[in-house]
């Protein structure tokens, strides 16, 4: 389920496969401005892959490495879903699927001012932005700007469904025009949250419906995007006859 | 490592599937995954696999002197390890709570049954005999570790073949090593099998589950594991939980249970068979190069295969290619979610996908619209089936 090498998809360009310290590219002070995403790292003149996987370049000249990989690795402004632990002081302490646990101050929630806090249980759903994330200290999370606009929605409504996939799926996932999520748009309404650390809330009207959306979108782990999107429909009728 | 806590979301979820009678893998409430057994090189090595739960079986053996309250009988131990490979949360040397189970199932099931002949294992009676040692590794926890264990320690004490062995007449005995004669098969009378059910209590009513998988295993309210054999006895009844059953259902489990174990128990002895026929024919055991499929072959494989077995009509290709959709994407105002329109909040920037033909249009026609969807939605469904 490899991309073939010198494919353009929609503006990405797949360029070949890297393994950690292959050199990627030589910068020359002629060369035009360049930007290095995740995966590649700049040393003197060199610039090196650091992780294994396809090296991409997007239409802006943004080169990138992308892995498969499960454990999350928390990033500084990315939406992630979390599981509540506990209260300590003000905050509330998260489990991000990464190895440290996350905080988050029970003020940086909508409308939650300090007369009127925010009341979360152990074991409740949260979506919202890693404010600060670095090796040495511990994520912290926010629902809401600098600027008190909503960034995150907070906690999650009842119902639906969580599970985890892999962290490349969930890229692929994010993007609302995927073509795999238009398909099953379709036949269910549904309303989907995808969190960067891989973790997935779905939710729509029928029990039935939500557990054929989370086995379509796990079916993404095993094949490629076309191979999907012929087998959502078997599965989708394969469920209606248990009714 | 801590395990990653079980939110309030998916533990609700489950159940809710469950009284909808789903499960999350689409199997049936009484349907088991798939099992597979291979054997190592050695004799006496084995793996079971029950869907993503992989462990592995190795039996030694060694001579002894007996115990003296029993001078004819060999010596037969199991021993589990979890090992962190399996789960994260497992951490070596440190027994807990799913140790003493497991062992405890293995050693009612194993030894206690004696469905291994130990009188066949005595070599000099009061003096030597063969100690049989199992030492199972869990190297995968995807749910049901009981199971699995039973069935992989059973198949290779059932594969093991000891040295054999000659007493010269002043009492010195000498084992010989495999190449210099044939070792000699263990002798298992019975096969015994276990079964794990579980239970879970909602509203005033029970469901049963067999063969719960990880997530199912961290919600349940309790299970029952049988463990018994084809011949109609059972070895052990282990109920840990919080479930208080009437005997009617804990009769019905095992009735149940008796149904599956002749199945089970073929296979074992099926599998056991074929590989030692193989072995004598003089083909070179492969070992465990075949099993080595990951788990993204095995998903695909079972998908591929439940896609096959159900689906025999033809399924209707929506009319809409995918293109135009995209650009009614594009008109779409995102509203609030429709499901709890009793709220009025201000609107939440949600990635919402709703069905085709949605026009821009003033809140008010919000509840009529989506109805005409729904029943677009049943519509084209029915037509499938």
């Amino acid at each position: 389920r490899a991309a073939k090498m010198g494919t353009n998809i929609g503006g990405v360009e797949v360029l070949r496969v890297v393994l950690p310290g292959d050199e990627v590219l030589q910068l020359n002070a002629d060369k035009a401005d360049i930007s290095i995403g995740p995966g590649l790292r700049w040393q003197e003149n060199v610039i090196c892959a650091t992780r294994s996987g396809l090296l991409k370049k997007t239409s802006k000249n943004l080169y990138y490495v992308d892995t498969h990989q499960k454990r999350y690795i928390p990033n500084a402004k990315e939406f992630v879903i979390g599981i509540v632990i506990k209260k300590t002081g003000n905050n509330y302490i998260i489990d991000i699927g990464a190895s440290d646990k996350a905080t988050i101050s029970e003020l940086v929630f909508e409308n939650s001012s300090k007369k009127a806090r925010k009341e979360l249980k152990p074991g409740d759903l949260i979506f919202g932005q890693i404010l600060v994330a670095n090796k040495n200290i511990e994520p912290e999370l926010v629902c809401i700007d600098v600027f008190n606009n909503l960034v995150g929605i907070g906690s999650l409504p009842d119902g639906g469904i969580m599970f985890t996939l892999p962290l490349h799926i969930a890229r692929l996932i994010v993007n609302p025009k995927n073509s795999l999520l238009l398909m099953i748009a379709q036949k269910i309404k549904f309303m989907l949250l995808v969190g960067f650390n891989g973790r997935v809330w779905v939710k729509a009207q029928k029990q039935k419906e939500m557990v054929t959306i989370m086995n379509c979108l796990m079916m993404l782990e095993v094949m490629t995007l076309e191979e999907a999107k012929e087998n959502i429909y078997r599965l989708h009728t394969s469920n209606s006859k248990n009714f | 490592m801590k395990e990653v806590p079980l939110s309030t979301c998916e533990r609700t979820s489950i159940v809710s599937a469950l009284q909808a009678g789903l499960r999350y893998d689409n199997r049936e409430f009484l349907e088991v995954r798939d099992i597979t057994l291979t054997f190592g090189k050695d004799y006496g090595c084995c793996t079971a696999t029950i869907g993503q739960t992989r462990v592995i079986a190795q039996v030694t053996c060694e001579v002894v002197e007996p115990r003296p309250s029993r001078p004819n009988e060999g010596k037969l131990s199991v021993a589990v390890h979890l090992s962190p490979m399996a789960a994260p949360h497992f951490e070596p040397g440190r027994g807990n709570d799913l140790v003493d189970e497991l062992q405890l199932i293995l050693d009612r099931n194993i030894k206690e049954s004696r469905c291994l002949d130990l009188e066949s294992l005595c070599i000099m009676a009061d003096e030597s005999v063969w100690h049989l040692r199992v030492d199972v590794t869990v190297l995968n926890h995807a749910g049901n570790l009981g199971d699995a264990c039973n069935i992989a320690s059973v198949a290779a004490l059932r594969h093991f073949h000891r040295p054999d062995v000659t007493v010269e007449e002043d009492g010195r005995v000498t084992v010989h090593t495999l190449e210099e004669r044939e070792p000699i098969p263990t002798f298992m009378k019975k096969v015994p099998v276990c079964l794990t059910y579980a239970f879970f209590i909602v509203d005033d009513y029970c469901y049963m589950l067999m063969d719960p998988s990880e997530k199912e295993e961290r919600v349940m309210s309790g299970k029952l594991i049988v463990g018994l054999n084809p011949h109609g006895e059972i070895t052990s009844l282990v109920f840990p939980g919080r479930v208080s059953l009437q005997k009617e259902q804990i009769v019905s489990c095992i009735r149940n249970a008796f149904s599956k174990a002749k199945s089970s128990a073929e296979m074992v002895q099926k599998a056991v068979d074929e590989d030692i026929e193989k072995r004598k024919s003089l083909i070179k055991p492969e070992g465990f190069i075949n099993c080595l499929a990951s788990d993204a072959r095995y998903a695909r494989q079972r998908i591929m295969r439940k896609i096959k077995t159900t689906s025999k009509t033809e399924f209707k290709i929506p009319q809409e290619p995918v293109e135009d959709l995209q650009e009614s994407m594009d008109e779409i105002q995102i509203k609030f979610d429709p499901f709890d329109s009793d709220e009025v909040t201000t609107p939440m920037k949600v990635k919402q996908h709703t069905a085709k033909k949605v026009k821009v249009s003033k809140p008010r026609e919000v509840a009529s619209e989506s109805e005409e969807e729904e029943e677009e939605g049943k519509l084209t469904s029915q037509d499938l089936q």
